[in-house]
């Protein structure tokens, strides 16, 4: 089992404090749900992790041994699936898999997948918003790597992928940690084994829906 | 080594490095391109894939590829393969056109 822990935090753009004091962990085997209205940092605070953004401060480590964020991408123990899509869009499905997956049992496990099998003529520029979705989670999820960072995986998808993605998380949660921001807060609930809050840079622990009522990320009515 | 990540992102820039060493081919004759090619055509490409297609670095970095691995990448193919392919092409242009430079 692995453990990914943060400790305290930090992100300033210029004057203004965004982050001020989150901490969190996450071990293989969950997932973890980051909430917190627009502009409060999630997506920061996942890029900061992944090291494609420098932190005020941070303190990570990965199985208690320090883990420095510009050394993430290199050392290939954490995934991240951006809010926007990353594939190359003038590139055929069928041409990306094979760079993602040098083995021919690998690719065969996203070949014979059978969403990616209607698409994997196409190219990414014509799938649809939830193909588009799916194909990138299933593609850094089957990485070999101990965490996936997931900033909006089921924003503007249809009732059918969100389906399939949350599918296809609970079955990569088994072996893999699953660190996850979205405003569709009833998919993350439904899939998550613990929850924190981002409100005005400090995170909490969350348990319920009502708890994020309480932190004023949903309305008393919702 | 994931050859196949390098080749894609070749594939991705060099169109931009061709387009720049094209018109420095055509303002500077034949040998200060292939110069530029070899040298600030790679960081005009780079630029350009930076402002135009930014977001697709994350499919490199998820693969363990930074940015300055591709930088290296690109240089090596370029100097390896895309040199000898951009004389040969040069040949071409002057044996039907003759010498188009400007200055």
């Amino acid at each position: 089992m692995a453990i990914l822990e943060l400790h305290k935090v930090e992100k300033s753009f210029g004057a203004k404090e965004i982050l001020k004091k989150v901490s969190f962990s996450c071990s293989t085997g969950e997932i973890l749900g980051i909430f917190g209205r627009n502009g409060c940092g999630k997506s920061t605070l996942l890029k900061m992790i992944f090291g494609t953004l420098e932190a005020s401060k941070i303190e990570m480590s990965f199985n208690h041994k320090l883990l420095i964020p510009s050394k993430v991408i290199l050392q290939k123990k954490i995934a991240y699936l951006p809010q926007h899509s990353f594939l190359p869009f003038n590139s055929k499905v069928r041409d990306l898999i094979p760079i993602y997956y040098q083995s021919q049992k690998d690719q065969d496990a996203i070949f014979y997948d059978s969403q990616i099998a209607l698409i994997s003529s196409k190219k990414i520029k014509e799938l649809s918003i939830g193909q588009l979705r799916y194909l990138q989670v299933l593609l850094i999820g089957n990485l070999d790597r101990d965490f996936i960072l997931l900033d909006e995986p089921f924003s503007m998808i249809d009732p059918l992928y969100k389906e399939k993605i949350r599918e296809l998380l609970l079955k990569l949660k088994q072996k893999k940690g699953i660190i996850i921001t979205d405003h569709y807060y009833e998919d993350v609930l439904n899939i998550t084994s613990k929850n924190i809050v981002i409100k005005d840079g400090i995170s909490s622990p969350i348990n319920h829906k009502e708890d994020l009522k309480k932190m004023e990320y949903l309305s008393k009515n919702s | 080594m994931n050859i196949r990540a390098y080749i894609q992102f070749y594939r991705d820039i060099i169109p931009f490095v061709l387009v720049f060493t094209l018109l420095s081919k055509v303002l500077f004759g034949s040998f200060p391109a292939l110069i530029i090619f070899l040298t600030l055509g790679i960081g005009i490409g780079f630029l350009a894939y930076s402002l135009l297609k930014k977001k697709e670095f994350y499919f490199y970095y998820n693969l363990g590829i930074t940015k300055w691995k591709l930088f290296k990448s690109v240089f090596l193919i370029n100097l390896i393969v895309g040199t000898p392919l951009l004389i040969l092409f040069f040949l071409t242009l002057s044996y039907i056109f003759g010498d188009f430079r400007i200055t």
